[in-house]
């Protein structure tokens, strides 16, 4: 006899919770208020005060709330049921070891305005990731308060900014343009325009790297800030003239910004501060392995040279002396700083996690994992080429994390495809977007239906109805769910 | 390596079969003179045991977790669900990847759908995004918003908004053309009193409500005063929790209401990672910043869930979107969509009914107490300013000699403030340590 593997749901459709909800359900419980009650109109008055009762929010029991989302969750697919091969959104196995010691009662709880010498443990970890993401990136200034990718690197081009208007004073004004690469993510030209730079594109070489030739031409054209360039690029190739591009923008009178998302490829191996780059971010929840969790939360540092460190945003964390009674103590008197970017000291239980995944792998570690990614991404690639030449048309990308491009050859659009559950399929062509369908309905659940209808996922009911006409066929899996709820 | 998923002989075969001798033909493209010819100086690989023995001994020294505290200040001490924690860190969701593949997503779509709606519900609004970094850069976002709505360019701001969130705000406005005018509380009631900045070229009126000091605004009467000029009215929530009595922004008539989700269930952190929240009149939907996720219908007319509108996103359009934020706080938002469901509609109104009477029942106590008393005499939520004897940082001081964190003393934000301090009190802090505080202040 053999067992029959569980492949689908017990529903296809997990109701919405507000579909789910029945007036007086309750999931949870408070410990008895403890102290004499007040009048509540003599603490607030009733006009300062919610007269709609909450309407709308659900009324569940525990284990509706358990199941609610337990099913939900078995809609995804994640790095723990399997390989999520993306390029420079890095995906890593997330080890539960990190998790646990970021849940120390000690790190958990602790409030960020807690004083200083009450803290001395938390602001000992982001010194000591700050020292390592300094040794990592070869770029000793480090500010770990950006929540991710995208903060980092407007971070890092406000740095650029505020050097630039000391240095220059007035003359400042005449350098405002951003160069950026065609391939570039979308966030660099976005944190770009935050700090008040116009962006000019610059254009790639038929092997998918940096064109030196129009880079040197817009230097020439003047009032060049800088450049933002990733490397490995987008496309996954190494800028193997990175030194030059980094002259030649040094020597119009910018600087140079890389984007970090792809650090994976380079971590022990070659560091940007010794290639010339003046400011990176990195991305913790890629490179340092902490969550992607379904987008976010990040952690997205920034690591500049010594020069640019004055600017970094405020407060940093810093060591009071190298004696054995070491103090950590927080430096808010930085006149240049660029100011702050996010309230308290960023995302701190992602620091936690990346210094347990540094101090798991260690020296030796960090740059095997790199080596192991590098042969995976070789092989794999050696493989879909082989692949890709007989059913993939020659495309724009190839967007990976690392391929050791031999130049003159052209490149290929990545496969994308995943093999995924055919039930987890929505044909694209038939997606709705909201705007067309009752606008209102479209971003709020409670009002995509009326709530708490018993049996409330029924076929044939009018907001199941398909874009073209006449009424959709009644299907079992749309009920199947509620069949056991009474109805009234 | 632990978590390098092949062995070194497989990974000698790998090479093999692509023609490599060593794994350092693998980076030939990069040239030798910028590779490092040494180890990185980091520390040695450690065992597991290691790991988390060092880590318990870094978390030890924050000794500020072993009191009985009573901080506030954008941070707040809830009771959270132990299923919140648990659900979170089912594999499926906290392992997997923005959802820009609605074929593999519908879990996280689904949950983030239902977080917008619950942020929704509860300020009273239309629409509300995915998430944002925090509250502070929830309301920076705000004050682009309503530039590009209204195409003005000044932003009056109540000194009684968190002065971290100001501060944010000053650095992602300082290269565009906003001018940032600051409007005084009045000393009496703590409440917004200088109105007088708002004219035809404000953009909009941004406050907190419970304010910084834990005073409740009396926000029709401001929003009416920001439509007056044709100004937008943004209202920053720095504690959820109020959410669940006080009157919701959107009844208000607020146009945009941010702020921070930290206290739906999620932990303090050391400030973060915590979830900021963003929402506004449909109207307005265009301009706002930031991912969102709508419903979807397919072919058969199935439900199914997808992010929309992402031509205002930095995908689609490069340095003209409304943002350049990507990766969001998807796992806090899903935390903080499992709290609201669990408490449901009569745990969120019976928490926030015990913070107003836990922190009464100490506003009052304190305001008993010989050389105390409550400077500001508008109606406050969990949080509260009392005015001291001596300089707040020696009062503090010395109940952290008897054990306890009293509060946040006010000089740190508002110099000149020396002998006030912010006390929050929410349902987390027992009957005896509320005594506790009471003593050390005697
Ligand atoms: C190359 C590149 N740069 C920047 C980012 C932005 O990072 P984040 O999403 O953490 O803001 C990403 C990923 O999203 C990326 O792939």
């Amino acid at each position: 006899m053999s067992i029959k593997k569980v492949t689908s749901h017990p529903t296809q459709n997990e109701a919405l919770i507000f579909e789910r909800s029945q007036a007086g359900r309750v999931g949870y419980r408070l410990a008895k208020l403890d102290v004499e009650e007040a009048n509540l109109d003599s603490l607030i008055p009733k006009e300062l005060r919610r007269d709609d009762g909450l309407a709308g929010v659900p009324e569940v029991s525990e284990v509706d709330v358990v199941r609610h989302f337990t099913r939900m969750s078995s809609w995804n697919y994640s790095i723990d049921l399997g390989l999520y091969p993306l390029g420079s959104c890095t995906m890593k196995y997330n080890s539960r070891l990190n998790e646990k010691v970021a849940r120390i009662p000690g790190f958990a709880g602790l409030h960020p305005l807690a004083p200083e010498e009450e803290s001395q443990g938390a602001l000992e970890l982001i010194y000591r990731l700050q020292e390592a993401l300094a040794e990592i990136t070869g770029l000793p200034g480090v500010s770990l308060q950006p929540a991710a990718g995208a903060q980092g690197e407007m971070t890092g081009v406000m740095l650029i900014r505020a050097f630039l208007d000391k240095r220059d004073g007035e003359a400042s004004k005449e350098r405002r343009v951003m160069l950026i690469p065609d391939s570039a993510h979308g966030t660099n030209p976005a944190s770009a325009a935050l700090a008040g730079f116009t962006v000019k594109t610059i254009r790639s070489t038929a092997d998918g790297i940096t064109d030196m030739d129009h880079l040197r031409e817009l230097c020439n054209e003047g009032g060049v800030a800088g450049v933002m360039f990733t490397n490995p690029n987008t496309v996954g190739i190494f800028e193997r003239n990175i030194k030059e591009i980094c002259d030649t923008v040094h020597n119009a009178g910018g600087l140079v910004y890389m984007d970090g998302a792809n650090m994976n490829a380079l971590v022990g191996v070659a560091r940007p501060g010794d290639m010339g780059v003046d400011v990176i971010h990195l991305n913790l929840h890629k490179t340092f392995s902490t969550p992607h969790g379904g987008g976010g939360p990040g952690c997205g540092p920034c690591c500049c040279t010594a020069e640019l460190a004055e600017f970094l945003p405020v407060p940093r964390v810093v060591l009071e002396a190298a004696s054995p009674d070491a103090k950590f103590r927080l430096d808010y008197n930085l006149p240049n700083s660029i100011g702050r970017v996010k309230a308290f000291f960023g995302n701190f239980g992602m620091m936690v996690r990346a210094l347990s995944y540094i101090y798991t792998h260690g020296n030796d570690g960090l740059k095997e994992a790199t080596e192991a990614a590098r042969a995976q991404r070789a092989v794999s690639r050696a493989q879909t080429r082989r692949h890709l030449r007989q059913t993939i048309p020659v495309g724009r990308y190839a967007r990976g994390d690392l391929l050791a491009q031999e130049p003159g050859k052209e490149r290929r659009r990545h496969a994308r495809h995943r093999k995924t559950p055919d039930r987890l399929r929505l044909s694209s062509d038939d997606r709705i977007f909201p705007a067309r369908r009752g606008r209102r309905d479209a971003y709020r659940a409670d009002r995509v239906r009326r709530p708490c209808r018993p049996r409330c996922v029924r076929g044939g009911d009018d907001r199941y109805r398909s874009r073209g006409k006449g009424r959709p066929r009644a299907r079992k899996e749309r009920t199947a769910f509620d069949t056991h709820r009474t109805p009234r | 390596m632990r978590y390098i998923p092949n062995s070194p002989q497989e990974r000698e075969e790998m090479l093999k079969e692509i023609g490599l001798s060593s794994a350092e033909e693998l980076f030939r493209t990069i040239p030798g003179d910028i590779r490092l010819a040494r180890p990185l100086n980091v520390s040695e690989p450690l065992a597991e045991n290691e790991i988390i023995a060092a880590f318990e001994g870094m978390a030890a020294r924050n000794t500020a977790t072993q009191k009985p505290s009573f901080l506030g200040a954008g941070v707040y001490s809830h009771y959270s669900p132990t299923i919140v924690d648990h659900l979170l860190q089912r594999s499926e969701f906290f392992t997997s990847y923005t959802p820009y593949q609605p074929e593999i997503s519908q879990g996280t779509l689904q949950y983030i759908f239902e977080f917008q709606t619950l942020v929704a519900q509860l300020t009273a609004m239309e629409v509300a995004n995915a998430s944002m970094y925090d509250g502070s850069t929830a309301m920076a976002e705000s004050y682009l918003m309503a530039q590009r709505v209204t195409r003005r360019n000044k932003i009056v701001v109540a000194t009684s908004v968190h002065p971290e969130y100001r501060e944010v705000a000053r650095t992602y406005t300082k290269h565009g053309d906003a001018e940032i005018v600051e409007a005084a509380f009045d000393e009496a009631t703590g409440r917004l009193a200088d109105l007088s900045a708002l004219d035809d070229k404000t953009a909009a009126l941004v406050v907190q409500s419970p304010n910084f000091f834990g005073c409740i605004e009396d926000l029709s009467e401001l929003a009416a005063k920001a439509h007056e000029v044709g100004a937008l009215f943004i209202v920053v929530v720095t504690e959820a929790i109020s959410l669940g009595l006080l009157k919701a922004p959107g009844a208000c008539d607020a146009d945009i209401v941010v702020g921070e989700g930290q206290s739906w269930g999620i932990p303090a952190s050391f400030g973060g990672p915590h979830v900021g929240f963003f929402a506004t009149r449909e109207k307005f939907v265009r301009q706002m910043p930031g991912r969102l996720c709508g419903v979807a219908y397919d072919k058969d007319g199935k439900r199914g869930f997808t992010l929309t509108l992402s031509t205002r996103e930095q995908h689609i359009r490069r340095e003209k979107a409304t943002s350049n934020i990507c990766t969001n706080q998807g796992l806090i938002a899903l935390a903080a969509t499992i709290y609201m469901e669990a408490m449901g509609k009569q745990g969120l109104e019976e928490v926030a009914v015990q913070n107003a009477q836990k922190a009464a029942y100490a506003k009052n106590a304190i305001a008993a107490i010989d050389g105390y008393s409550i400077p500001f005499s508008a109606p406050t939520f969990n949080e509260f300013v009392v005015r001291g004897p001596r300089p707040a940082n020696e009062i503090l001081e010395a109940a952290r000699e008897k054990g306890i964190i009293g509060g946040l003393a006010l000089s740190k934000y508002y110099p000149g403030r020396e002998n006030e301090f912010l006390v929050c009190v929410t349902e987390t802090a027992a009957r005896e340590s509320i005594d506790l505080l009471l003593d050390s202040l005697r």
